[in-house]
């Protein structure tokens, strides 16, 4: 199938949240439902739809916030959808990210029966987020959310989660968050990175060619499936002080420590990347979000000496590095966001209070996106050449790990790296179209 | 069969796990001289999963059997010679993105038959998306699925998707029974090992380089500067 001709997306049937990038700076609040009446959730998803903005409305009904939708496997099956239509989703949809989590390397800390109810239990099957630029407006949209299911017994709200943007964006590490995402083609979104081709649509998109020319696994019947997203939702803790105290035991000063920070990131604090400003923070950089994301890997630094081909960010998306396999086949269109407050600056004490980022992330194949990333970019080294070595700051370190830092004249490595990142718990969620939505509501 | 290993695949079918283990032993002590036995990594699967493809180290083997459409079998040939040379399949960057270490046609049973063994980096399964990216890629594959039985109409004017490639693939793949590798690195680890060989050869090249290697933090360099 050739993909050359320009695709058209139907943005009127697209939730805004399954395109659209999050309001700088944002608040926002993730609410995890439970059907016990499938008639009551039914209907409760009816009343949802004047609620959800539309990707053609990327404004939203209340100026820049908007609610989006998502429902889990068990919830498709509580709400009635036909076990015919159940059986055409994918297998690890089907399945579920819990009973996926050992071929995630989510073991240890991090395995199922550690996470924090209900994730992973088969309670979760609708869930709400919603996003704002402030509290006001964030108020208005959750209140427009809340009218729809508080008259339902059936309905029972079964966790909350508030995001809240920290202070220059930055997550609980202390680096500027959410910088770089694909253009889709055909959305009119821009992409971070002016050196980048826009994505195929069908690559966060069901329904369209992707990457590879194909149109990705489509649930039917396709009024379901159609203009439909996966979306990937993870709380992961993050261990600042652990990870201060580690910094601080192995850096020579302070500026040193500053700098292997940025050589576990890939970016400085600021956000600016180390391709660009290899030997100092660039603050000026790092707040112009064209600038900060105008570079490539193989082109200008092929041998990781200014950025380490195992860094963070490089892992998360390797842009023309020489890697194993097609980097952008692998894209994912990430929409996390913070929680809990920061640990005040310079204390290496834990203060036992839970912090870090929900991850958020939507795609068209939970397989090839968010599970190979995970497994194959971030669980391990491979794809680039050292395959021991897992993500410094988000892999599943346990202690003996190390992370090779390439410098002239001789490369410096961190070992015995710990885990800085554990995963509390999350969902693979289905983020249906409009129409589906109202679909569902009707059955 | 193809007999690019010493070794009687068709009997080991059949035989019994103590032949097996002893057909391995045997196998293993006549390459004990010729290789650095601390190097050597060896797989047998105690949990048999056909679909997985054994191991060693880092690296992937998968083996497909085919049956040559009568007649085809010429085709087949110069199609695999054209492929083979493909400028895009040599070069580094083509190479480091396949992970692509081994690739084996194999005619066989008077070219009524054909074998196609490859080993590779990483598991197979991730990745079948990544090795036939574009259209010009699967239709390299479908210039020579088109004299195999079992590819059906594919061909150059039925292109086969990944999805295709990757059923066809899994219907006719058969895990061997034992697999044995001298070493498990991987392509890159490769080329990082030869540049690294070429520096140290320039280095001893160097007429100071017994003075300069007598620096007692070069000291594991300078026992390896001898041969």
């Amino acid at each position: 199938m050739s993909t050359a001709e320009a695709i058209t997306l139907e943005l009127a049937d697209i939730q805004n949240g399954a395109l659209h990038p999050r309001p700088t700076p944002y608040v926002g609040v993730y609410i995890l439902l439970r059907v016990d009446d499938p008639r009551q959730g039914r209907q409760l998803l009816g009343r949802l739809l004047p609620v959800v903005a539309s990707a053609s409305d990327p404004a939203g009904r209340d100026k820049q916030a908007w609610v989006t939708v998502g429902i889990s496997f068990e919830g498709l099956r509580v709400l009635g959808v036909p076990e015919q239509s159940l059986r055409t989703f994918p297998k690890e949809f089907q399945e579920g990210m819990a009973a996926r989590a050992e071929s995630l390397g989510d073991v240890g800390e991090s395995a199922p029966e550690h996470w924090e109810a209900p994730l992973g239990t088969g309670d979760v099957h609708i869930a709400l987020s919603a996003l704002s630029p402030d509290t006001e407006r964030l108020a208005t949209v959750v209140e427009s959310a809340r009218e729809t299911y508080r008259d339902y017994a059936g309905v029972e709200v079964i966790w909350r989660q508030e995001v809240y943007a920290q202070e220059g964006e930055k997550t609980s590490f202390g680096f500027k968050d959410g910088l770089s995402n694909p253009a889709v083609e055909g959305s009119g979104i821009p992409g971070t990175n002016p050196h980048e081709a826009p994505v195929k649509a069908g690559e966060f998109l069901l329904g369209y060619p992707n990457e590879v020319g194909e149109i990705s696994p489509t649930p039917q019947p396709e009024v379901l499936g159609r203009n439909g997203t996966f979306l990937v939702v993870r709380k992961l803790h993050t261990r600042v002080a652990a990870y201060r105290q580690y910094l601080r035991d192995r850096a020579k000063d302070r500026a040193d420590e500053e700098l292997l920070a940025a050589k576990m990131v890939g970016r400085w604090t600021s956000g600016a990347p180390l391709v660009l400003s290899p030997d100092a923070d660039d603050p000026a950089l790092g707040g112009d979000i064209e600038r900060s994301n105008a570079f490539m890997y193989e082109a200008d630094d092929p041998r990781g000496i200014k950025c380490p081909v195992g860094a963070h960010a490089r892992r998360m998306n390797p842009r023309d590095a020489s890697i194993i396999g097609v980097p952008r086949l692998h894209r994912l269109m990430r929409r996390s966001t913070s929680y809990g407050p920061m640990l005040p600056d310079g204390v290496l004490e834990d203060d036992g209070v839970d912090r870090g980022i929900i991850f958020v992330a939507a795609m068209a194949r939970i397989d090839r996106q968010f599970e190979f990333v995970k497994t194959q970019w971030i669980n391990e080294g491979l794809f680039f050449g050292a395959p021991d070595e897992k993500d410094p700051l988000v892999g599943p370190n346990s202690g003996s790990e190390q992370f090779t830092i390439p410098h002239k004249p001789i490369r410096r490595r961190l070992t015995e790296l710990p885990t800085f990142v554990v995963n509390r718990g999350g969902e693979y969620l289905f983020v249906p179209s409009l129409s589906a939505l109202k679909w569902i509501s009707e059955l | 069969m193809s007999d690019d290993i010493n070794i009687d695949y068709a009997a080991l079918s059949n035989a019994g796990t103590d032949d097996l283990v002893e057909k391995i032993g045997q196998l293993r002590a006549t390459q004990q001289d010729a290789v650095d036995k601390r190097n050597r990594e060896y797989e047998f699967p105690e949990n048999y999963d056909a679909k997985m493809g054994l191991k060693v180290g880092h690296v992937t083997e998968l083996r497909l059997f085919f049956h040559v459409k009568p007649g085809h079998a010429e085709a087949l040939k110069e199609e695999l010679r054209k492929f083979k040379e493909s400028e895009e399949r040599n070069s580094k960057l083509a190479i480091v993105a396949t992970g692509i270490q081994t690739m084996t046609c194999t005619l066989f049973d008077n070219d009524t038959r054909y074998l196609h063994t490859t080993e590779f980096d990483t598991d197979w399964d991730p990745y079948i998306d990544d090795s036939v990216p574009t259209e010009k890629q699967r239709r390299i594959y479908a210039n020579w699925m088109q004299h195999l039985e079992e590819a059906g109409d594919f061909g150059p004017d039925n292109i086969p998707t990944a999805n295709d490639i990757k059923v066809l693939f899994n219907q006719n793949r058969v895990t061997a029974t034992a697999y044995l590798r001298s070493f498990g690195d991987t392509v890159v680890e490769q080329y990082k090992m030869k540049e690294l060989k070429k520096a140290f050869d320039e280095v001893l090249d160097h007429p100071d380089a017994a003075e300069a290697l007598s620096h007692p933090a070069l000291r594991p360099l300078l026992d390896l500067a001898s041969e």
